[in-house]
């Protein structure tokens, strides 16, 4: 008797351990057929060989002049209020443009990467901006970001770039130019003295004011997009799969590894539900939904449901005074949803590309690792009485692990030439 | 071996989110009309707005004039909204509405709703479809 029992004990502790490493370390079997759905939605994700763009509102966006001024006013710290940072600081060109996690600044909120950002709708993690022009306007006057006003800004541009704001946007404004005008003036100023110095100034001079400051804007704007991400292992892959109609093992060794593979099947899969939301190119739909991750930033507790109210009140959005649309183009903020529970909490879907290495994630960098995110979204726990727009994805270790390795390889091989 | 042939079908089953067809234009006959509803342009881009045009026509097959109707839909099975608020713009034709402001986040079962303004009407539609990688891009 107590033989068979050391027996069972010994039979069922192998199963465990059988069921153990089945669960962690489980290996999918090698996937190289597609099916054309399938193949198709890998097109889809794949970098495309040349981007378009467009912005009815900036008719600048591909002029090289104002890209060059936009490039130059990025990384001059002498714009700023303090001569100390630029966009640059936080948009680090050699770290995809967003901000090293080792980096002596730090900020409260996580910076997006700007590979590829000219390609979408709407911008801030709130979507408070209609278009790159407007947001690149919103940290000059935010108080913790650069923090002067656009008077200072306008009159630093039209003194040291004169030629090159020529250039890109005509004439200089003769009455700005023949007027004295005082170092800090704006309507949204932190301080109530420059706020007064702004109303002092009188509508013409305002508006020539904004006008130039909405081309500085412009001008960002042209520069960030020249700004694209490049292919990584997982676009050759593309190219490997949908080049033949043989398979990879036949037509060369697969680029991605098996894990990859199934990490790569799984993420387009119903089961993954990542591609609901991070489709395209990007990896993302550019829209806005509820994750509830904690803590959120307080721009994210109301969200895009504040940031549409914001947009739609800026005077430098599409159906403004300074934008070069017709009112009929500027669709996005005309046929804009308002007041729904859906956007309250709702932030800003981000890029995957280099998601390896731009660590830490969600918008407040509330985890710092790619497997804390995936635990979380394989959870996904709805605080009650709160919309989400995610549901649990309920996979297994092994399966987490698949979709870690399928995310490294939206990476870049280096970073030596990250425009084209 | 039959087991895993009936597992299998039964998985595949039960992982079918939907009934709905890609098929566009999406047709809707009711007792009352027969609603012929597609995108003013084809493939239609995901993340980008555009418009659609609804044909609307009694049982007899005359077009059904002068209705004013709001839009509403989503995906039912991922609990959201559209992300867009699309709006009726236009009659160019009797029958013939013209709805813009329509946009499409992800892939899956949409459904644009045709609501009648008016609170006492029972005019209250669905169109329903799959946003694919055949009918979109």
């Amino acid at each position: 008797m107590l033989t068979l029992n050391k027996v069972m004990v010994i039979i069922s502790s192998a199963i465990t351990v059988l069921l153990i490493y089945f669960i962690t370390y489980n290996s999918a079997p090698v996937i190289t057929i597609w099916t054309q759905e399938e193949l198709a939605i890998l097109r889809s994700l794949r970098l495309p060989s040349k981007w378009k763009t467009s912005d009815p509102s900036n008719n600048y966006l591909i002029k090289p002049q104002a890209a060059l001024l936009g490039k130059l006013l990025f990384s001059d710290t002498q714009l700023s209020r303090y001569q100390q940072i630029a966009c640059a600081s936080c948009h680090q060109p050699e770290h995809y443009f967003t901000l090293a996690a080792n980096s002596d600044i730090s900020l409260d909120k996580q910076v997006p990467t700007l590979l590829g950002v000219a390609s979408f709708n709407w911008f801030m993690l709130d979507g408070s901006a209609d278009s790159l022009w407007a947001q690149a306007l919103i940290p000059l006057e935010n108080q913790i970001e650069h923090g002067g006003t656009r008077t200072q800004y306008v009159q630093y541009v039209l003194n040291r770039y004169p030629q090159l704001y020529q250039a890109a946007f005509g004439s200089l404004p003769a009455l700005l130019m023949n007027t004295i005008l005082p170092e800090q003036a704006s309507p949204t100023s932190q301080y109530v003295d420059e706020q007064k110095n702004w109303q002092r100034l009188g509508t013409q001079i305002q508006t020539e004011i904004n006008r130039v400051y909405a081309n500085i804007g412009k001008s960002l704007a042209a520069y960030q997009a020249t700004l694209w991400p490049r292919d990584t292992r997982f676009d050759r892959y593309i190219d490997q799969v949908t080049a033949s109609s043989r398979p990879p093992d036949i037509s060369g060794k697969p680029l991605l590894s098996a894990d990859e593979i199934a990490g790569l099947k799984l993420f387009i899969s119903e089961q993954g539900q990542c591609i609901r939301c991070h489709n395209g190119a990007l990896f993302s739909n550019g829209d806005f939904h509820v994750t509830t991750v904690p803590m959120p930033h307080l721009s994210a507790q109301k969200g895009r449901l504040a940031g549409v109210e914001y947009a739609l009140k800026d005077p430098f959005n599409c159906l403004g005074y300074y934008s070069d649309s017709e009112s009929a183009q500027c669709k996005e903020l005309i046929f804009i949803k308002r007041s729904s529970s859906e956007l309250k909490g709702a932030t800003k879907v981000p890029s995957l590309r280099n998601i390896a290495d731009t660590a830490p994630y969600m918008h407040a960098g509330q985890f710092s690792t790619l497997t804390e995110v995936l635990h979380y979204y394989n959870r996904a726990a709805t605080p009650f009485g709160t919309h989400s727009d995610l549901a649990p994805l309920k996979l297994l270790p092994y399966q987490l692990n698949q979709l870690e390795v399928f995310l490294l390889t939206l990476s870049e091989e280096n970073i030596d030439e990250p425009t084209r | 071996m039959l087991y895993k042939y009936i597992i299998i079908t039964l998985l595949v089953l039960m992982n079918s989110p939907s009934m709905a067809s890609s098929t566009l234009p999406v047709i809707v006959r009711t007792p009352q009309y027969n609603i012929t509803a597609e995108p003013t342009e084809l493939p239609i881009i995901l993340n980008k707005i555009h418009s659609w045009i609804i044909h609307i026509d009694d049982t007899a097959g005359q077009p059904v004039q002068g209705l004013e109707f709001q839009i509403k839909g989503g995906m039912p099975a991922h609990q959201h909204g559209l992300p867009t608020q699309p709006e009726l713009i236009n009659e160019p034709k009797p029958g013939e509405y013209i709805i813009d402001g329509v946009k499409f986040n992800m892939y899956g079962t949409w459904q644009i709703e045709l609501i009648n303004l008016n609170p006492n009407s029972q005019f209250h539609y669905k169109i329903e479809f799959d946003l694919d990688h055949v009918n979109a891009k």
